[in-house]
């Protein structure tokens, strides 16, 4: 049953996650999860037990599968990521160009 | 009697073989003609400086979309242009169908007139390109909820106020959806009128490839709401 609620909550992240990637919320959001997740595995490492009771508490088997899990999903995340990041640099790139050349058109009409 | 008040705007990328007919058939009917090198490889933009069209060119190459948009803001930049024709560069269109589609937008004072392969059975289109565009064209009519027969065509006839709000944020060739849905959202006054592609040997070899509709569709569904 989690894990139904997890999914959906998960499923409404991405669309708002690439929606507005680099709106000021986001991007918090984004540097505030991923600290969480650099302490959640500080955690893990020094109370290797915290994984195997947060994995039976959602219904998953193992500490590792959970970690396994998480570690998918961050991966997943920081693809689109850097996809979108790439996406919007075209963007600007494209514009300059586009810029440009009608800089040089009424340059060379000078 | 040359057409005046009106940039006819020819984005071109690769064209080098066929560039120069094109503008100089335009250029009988056009008083002003721009033609937009897309940052060919080829000799594209050397035919073309050899003819009277005025040229830009961009150092990289950037998309259709992209082209469109230097040479709209261009035009919009020079004095005594109303109206604007977007035009392609590979001998498909005909320069008497875009002046009878600025004839109706004058008329009828609509926004903007569509040229449209598919009314009247007006060309000659391949069958599996035909399949195609009916695909895109009912995937762009769910999304913008206008029933336009024809998505895809690069000939299009528009006034100044129509121009002034062309802001193209996709510059592949998801530019055209882009248009149909500026269309929607400030319900400009439109119209599809019938035209005539010429299919030869040399355009269809240089055609969007089916494939490259999966990249449109990934980019239109991941840029809607910028």
């Amino acid at each position: 049953m989690i894990k139904i609620i997890l999914t959906f909550f998960l499923i409404i992240t991405l669309f708002y996650f690439i929606q507005n990637p680099s709106s000021t919320h986001v991007r918090a959001w984004k540097r505030i999860l991923f600290v969480l997740f650099l302490f959640l595995g500080i955690f893990s490492v020094l109370f290797p037990d915290i994984l195997n009771k947060a994995a039976n508490l959602i219904g998953i088997g193992r500490g590792a599968d959970l970690l396994l899990y998480s570690l998918a999903l961050v991966f997943f995340f920081s693809a689109i990521n850097v996809y979108l990041k790439f996406k919007e640099m075209d963007l600007r790139i494209n514009k300059i160009v586009s810029e440009l050349a009608i800089l040089e058109k009424e340059k060379k009409d000078e | 009697m040359k057409v005046t008040e009106t940039a006819i705007i020819v984005p071109a990328y690769n064209e080098g073989k066929v560039i120069r007919k094109v503008l100089e058939d335009v250029l009988e009917v056009f008083n002003t003609v721009l033609c937009v090198d897309d940052g060919s490889k080829d000799e594209t933009k050397k035919e073309a400086e050899r003819t009277k069209a005025i040229v830009l060119s961009h150092i990289l190459n950037i998309g259709q979309g992209g082209a469109l948009q230097t040479g709209i803001n261009y035009a919009l930049s020079l004095d005594n242009i109303n109206y604007f024709v977007t035009f392609d560069s590979d001998g498909q269109h005909q320069t008497e169908d875009a002046v009878k589609m600025l004839e109706l937008l004058k008329k009828e004072r609509l926004d903007i007139v569509i040229g449209s392969r598919f009314i009247e059975n007006s060309s000659n289109v391949p069958l599996l390109k035909k399949l195609m565009l009916k695909a895109a064209t009912l995937f762009t009519r769910y999304q913008t909820g206008l029933s336009i027969s024809d998505t895809h065509n690069g000939l299009r006839v528009f006034n100044k106020k129509f121009a002034e709000k062309i802001n193209l944020v996709n510059y592949d060739m998801a530019h055209a959806s882009e248009i149909l849905e500026l269309i929607k959202k400030d319900c400009f006054k439109y119209r599809e009128y019938p035209v005539t592609i010429k299919y030869t040997e040399y355009s269809k070899s240089k055609g969007q490839p089916i494939l490259n509709s999966i990249n449109i569709l990934f980019d239109l569904l991941l840029n809607r709401k910028k």
